[in-house]
């Protein structure tokens, strides 16, 4: 699919119809850089021909997170805060800001997360979501954000 | 020919606006030529930053406050677009281009306005961070404290100096909205805004305007030695890391020393925008001031109060006047010129003769897009 019809006017639309509980972006087709966020033209090479593609998730680990208490809107998220921001960085693929899977135990800088769209808030619109993967034993393993730090 | 600094302006910050923006505008532009012993025709250049001009521009408002221009120039940096003006003015002055070129900048903004405006303060937020109930700017910065923290140690403790010693150099500037002092506990048991960024963490959005008036000391007379542009840079859109603990800063330090013929030995006065405690810290790493990833240790044992071993945000920073939208970004060099004019009544820095100010701004996907700074220096005779 193209996308480089509406991504500044109707960002979502293109987004919207594509599955919850999976992952989406754009791959140049010309350059193949994989540049979240969704935009009309690849920073990388200026090729117009942007493909949505699509996996169950995608990999990446958390450079770094934060707890919003108290949102920059509170018509749409007062009674959604907390929320947690989660910053992780992707072998060979641009960084995404994610909302972090609510879970007990806190967040931790270096741990491996899948990146996956699901519907939160109250608006219902896809948002990425990062979720921590856990190893058999149940302990998170930890890497160097910068080892997977956008690679080339 | 170097173009010089012949006044500075303010308008009255407002901590709930009763004046819209184009009348904090005015009123510091008014103030600042009036200062310089100058009338309105002699103004023909014009560089306006504010965040809540549109639909009116720096054209527009030259029609409304008269000014007829050989020059305009209008910032699209955010709070990096005050130190911009300043350097986009100089470099005008300096091709003969105009011959008093007036910087101008401000909003007139409260918490609620402000929220709204970072809904739809460029594209990315609206329709890529917005969705994820992401907190503003104070998200962003949220995350480069954590990483800062968890890399290097940093305390909350420790970037508490930052806002207590600004509020303390706030003490002796009358125009500042907040001057009482700021106790530790006050600063650690403040509500949460974006852990860990708590409320003394955070500038208020409020109504004010900041001007600066650069010349060409060739075409106008000055009265008395006044200050020099020495050296000005930028730099828009560095690198690609999310909450990166280095900024574009770090690439033209060198180049913007050398430029100004100063060393950091030589600087007596950091006005460093500090729209959160942890971006004062992180710059005093980028300008060497203190090694990398130490400068959370540096703020607590380092007094940067005006009277101190050095001094920062001498009139009490963002933090304490409250940041008036784009006005912000021109604060520190309002402050820094009146300290090399030896006229900071209440705070004067001792012979302050080199001042570096800096602006930060466009808080993107993730990281700051926009860095700025200038070497201001008194000009002797």
């Amino acid at each position: 699919m193209n996308c480089s019809r509406a991504a500044w006017t109707l960002p979502h639309a293109e987004l919207e119809h594509l599955a919850a509980g999976r992952w989406h972006e754009q791959r140049c087709g010309a350059c193949g850089a994989l540049a979240w966020h969704p935009r009309l033209r690849c920073p990388t090479c200026w090729a117009t021909e942007l493909v949505w593609t699509t996996a169950s998730g995608v990999p990446g680990v958390v450079v770094s997170y934060a707890t919003v208490h108290r949102p920059h809107d509170r018509d749409l998220f007062a009674a959604e805060v907390p929320i947690t921001l989660v910053a992780v960085a992707r072998r060979r693929a641009a960084g995404v800001i994610a909302v972090g899977e609510p879970q007990a135990r806190p967040w931790r800088i270096g741990e491996p997360v899948q990146l996956r769209m699901e519907r939160r808030f109250a608006h219902g619109l896809l948002v990425p979501v990062a979720k921590p993967e856990i190893d058999a034993s149940g302990t998170p393993d930890i890497r160097d954000p910068k080892e997977d730090d956008h690679g080339d | 020919m170097t173009a010089a600094i012949a006044s500075y302006g303010r308008s009255a910050y407002e901590r709930v606006p009763t004046k819209p923006t184009p009348w904090h505008l005015g009123e510091a532009l008014r103030a600042c030529v009036a200062r310089a012993g100058l009338r309105p025709e002699d103004v023909d250049g014009l560089a306006v930053s504010s965040l809540t001009l549109a639909p009116d521009t720096v054209v527009t408002f030259a029609e409304e406050v008269g000014l007829e221009l050989s020059w305009a120039w209008q910032g699209a940096a955010g709070g990096a677009s005050g130190v911009a003006g300043l350097i986009a003015a100089k470099d005008a002055i300096e091709a003969g281009r105009a011959s008093a070129v007036a910087c101008v900048a401000g909003d007139a903004l409260t918490p609620s306005t402000h929220r709204a405006l970072v809904q739809r303060f460029h594209s990315v937020f609206t329709h890529w961070l917005h969705p994820l109930g992401f907190g503003g700017p104070t998200g962003i910065l949220a995350l480069v404290q954590r990483r800062h923290m968890e890399a290097y140690g940093t305390a909350r403790e420790q970037l508490a100096s930052v806002a207590i010693n600004q509020r303390e150099n706030a003490a002796g500037n009358p125009d500042a909205l907040f001057r009482e002092p700021l106790t530790l506990r006050e600063y650690l048991e403040a509500p949460p805004v974006v852990e860990p960024l708590g409320l003394y963490d955070c500038v208020l959005p409020c109504a004010g305007a900041e001007a600066i008036l650069v010349v060409d000391p060739r075409r106008i007379e000055l009265d008395r030695p006044r200050v020099e542009v020495a050296a000005g840079a930028e730099r828009h859109n560095f690198g690609a890391e999310l909450a990166p603990l280095s900024y574009g800063w770090s690439l033209f330090v060198d180049a913007l020393m050398a430029e100004a013929g100063v060393t950091r030995d030589d600087v007596d006065l950091l006005q460093l925008y500090d729209d959160y405690p942890i971006m004062v810290a992180i710059q005093l790493e980028e300008f060497g001031f203190c090694g990398r990833g130490e400068s959370g240790a540096f703020v607590a044992a380092t007094d940067t109060r005006w009277s101190g071993e050095l001094p920062v945000n001498t009139g009490g920073g963002q933090l304490s006047m409250g940041q008036c939208g784009a006005g912000g970004g021109l604060l520190g060099a309002v402050e820094a010129v009146q300290q090399l004019c030896e006229e900071a009544n209440g705070r004067q820095v001792p012979g302050a003769r080199v001042a570096l100010v800096t602006g930060l701004g466009m808080i993107g996907y993730g990281r700051a897009l926009s860095c700025t700074a200038v070497v201001l220096k008194a000009m002797s005779g």
